[in-house]
């Protein structure tokens, strides 16, 4: 097994210190970093993207993989900006205003980190122009909105609306998600996606990029 | 019939005069409703409702006490702090103060005994972000505070089955939309046996067991039947096929739920409600009885014809 492959299968069982310890240990070998994120870490979290969204994995499954790749991007990061590696896109990512809500959020997060995008974690409780002036300031073109309550949901149409006000409508991507939300909602108040679980808001994204 | 005999009724798979119905909504719109009608059980004073959930009032260290936060506010103790965390006293009156009161006031009701698991309770004090990583992390510490945390909730339990609730209803979020959030080998380990212990109780003074989860909960049903739930909570439709459910588990298990509180209440006309209503009667309450309509929370946007709409067709029209 070839040392990426087995960053992947340990990623996958959330071994993180021996992620850690193998992720240095192919850029001690001279491994390019763009390699050692795409073919170790990405490939073993796609992998248990897939498997998460096929019930074979659970959330705990899901945390400690990404806990695991984090010990390995705390290694690998440095070295991808010295070498000028980009990420395949940009998100802002939120609970919208009102909702204090926050692992759905956060599994979203994991998975399209884990996918390579750059992710900006804004948090909970965020209102419209924390999300856009996010957006704006670190020209970010997809904006991800989490709500658990069915009283918070409206906060996302006014995002969308302030989006709109600004001009910035279908410039800036968005998508919804969480457990009261619907596709209908979505449609309703001119989301441009809505993803049912965390694996998938990775799809999503990455048809908007 | 008594709103409690009717329930008990739906339970044991015998048929009713009609099945008996709870609801739930978004809380800031229950407050307005008990503003408005006076009575923290608005929901059977005013609208006929047969079921009371009543609770202990039971909060460890670090707990939120806020059931609708579920844990996300919690002060995410260290384990180090929990080791020695200390357990409220099983003889405090103030935890049986209100089964007492509810069951006092209303005696002809169903007055069901809402108890989060200990599982749940670790997952207020640590946050469910936290808990589902522990459960790989600190596996012997999680065990030791989930006996501590049992051991009290079974005196809690074993009075309030002596003081006579009608039903224990063990509460613990284990699916969301797509499955089980954690895995099933997970569930029988940190999970089941503590929810087991707690149903052994009712289950010695023969007072049926009932389980809450949200989402779709269908690869839990064989394990919730393995401890002797009799009802599941709240089969929410678009979650959940009701007729397999009826085919497969329905002589073992009853729902308390069954109604659409997503798309059709909120979003339909009272005509569809009225419909919908009529349905989950004819698949789930059909050919046994044993169905206890109930909602997960209904949202504030809701209008009030439909919610009128949902207990008129129950009360007026679902008879058997």
């Amino acid at each position: 097994m070839s040392i990426l492959q087995e960053i992947a299968e340990n990623l996958m069982k959330g071994k993180a210190p021996v992620v850690k310890e193998l992720t240095q240990k192919a850029l001690d070998d001279g491994m390019e970093p763009a390699a050692v994120l795409a073919d170790g870490l990405i490939a073993g979290m796609n992998v248990i993207g897939e498997r998460f969204k096929k019930n074979e994995v659970y959330v705990p499954e899901v945390l400690i993989a990404a806990r695991a790749m984090h010990a390995g991007m705390d290694i690998l990061k440095p070295k991808l900006v010295a070498a000028g590696v980009e990420p395949i896109g940009k998100v802002v990512i939120g609970t919208v205003k009102g909702d204090l809500h926050d692992i759905g959020k956060n599994l979203v997060c994991m998975m399209l980190e884990g996918a390579g995008f750059e992710v900006l974690d804004i948090g909970i409780d965020c209102s419209p122009d924390k999300f856009i002036q996010t957006a704006k300031d670190n020209d970010v073109k997809i904006i991800a909105m989490s709500a658990l309550l069915t009283t918070t949901m409206p906060s996302m149409k006014g995002v969308i609306e302030e989006l709109d006000k600004a001009g910035l409508k279908g410039i800036i991507k968005t998508m919804i998600g969480g457990a009261p939300v619907t596709q209908n909602y979505a449609d309703e108040i001119g989301a441009d996606g809505y993803s049912p679980d965390a694996a998938s808001a990775v799809d999503l994204a990455k048809t908007f990029i | 019939m008594t709103s409690k005999e009717r329930f008990l009724k739906a339970l044991n798979h015998q048929k009713p005069d009609r099945p008996p119905f709870n609801f739930w909504m978004d809380r800031p719109l229950m407050q307005q409703y008990e503003k408005e009608i006076g009575h923290r059980h608005w929901r059977v004073t005013h609208f006929g409702a047969d079921v009371i959930e009543t609770f202990p009032l039971v909060n460890f260290t670090g707990e939120i006490a806020d059931i609708t936060s579920w844990g996300t506010h919690s002060e995410i103790k260290p384990w180090d702090e929990l080791d020695n965390i200390s357990i409220p006293d099983s003889d405090d009156p103030k935890i049986y103060g209100l089964i007492k009161k509810d069951l006092n006031e209303f005696p002809d009701h169903a007055v069901i005994l809402d108890m989060i698991t200990p599982w749940g309770h670790i997952a207020s004090i640590r946050s469910y972000e936290k808990i589902y990583m522990d459960m790989y992390d600190e596996p012997e510490r999680f065990h030791a505070l989930s006996r501590k945390i049992t051991d009290l909730l079974k005196i809690v339990t074993e009075r309030a089955c002596q003081m006579g609730i009608t039903a224990l209803y063990l509460m613990e979020d284990l699916a969301d939309r797509n499955g089980l959030t954690i895995s099933p080998s997970m569930i029988e380990e940190f999970v089941l046996p503590y929810a087991n212990e707690l149903a052994g109780i009712a289950r010695k003074y023969n007072i049926p067991v009932m389980f809450h989860s949200d989402g779709n909960v269908n690869d839990l049903l064989d394990h919730l039947i393995n401890i002797g739930v009799r009802a599941v909570n709240p089969m929410q439709p678009h979650l959940n096929n009701a007729i397999e459910f009826k085919n497969k588990y329905g002589s073992k298990l009853a729902v308390y739920g069954g109604l659409d509180n997503c798309y059709i209440i909120p979003d339909g006309t009272p005509e569809k409600v009225h419909e919908h209503v009529l349905e989950v009667f004819n698949e789930l309450g059909k050919p046994d009885g044993a169905l206890i309509f109930s909602t997960h929370d209904i949202p504030a946007y809701t209008p009030k014809e439909n919610v009128k709409t949902m207990i008129s067709t129950i009360k007026n029209e679902c008879i058997y």
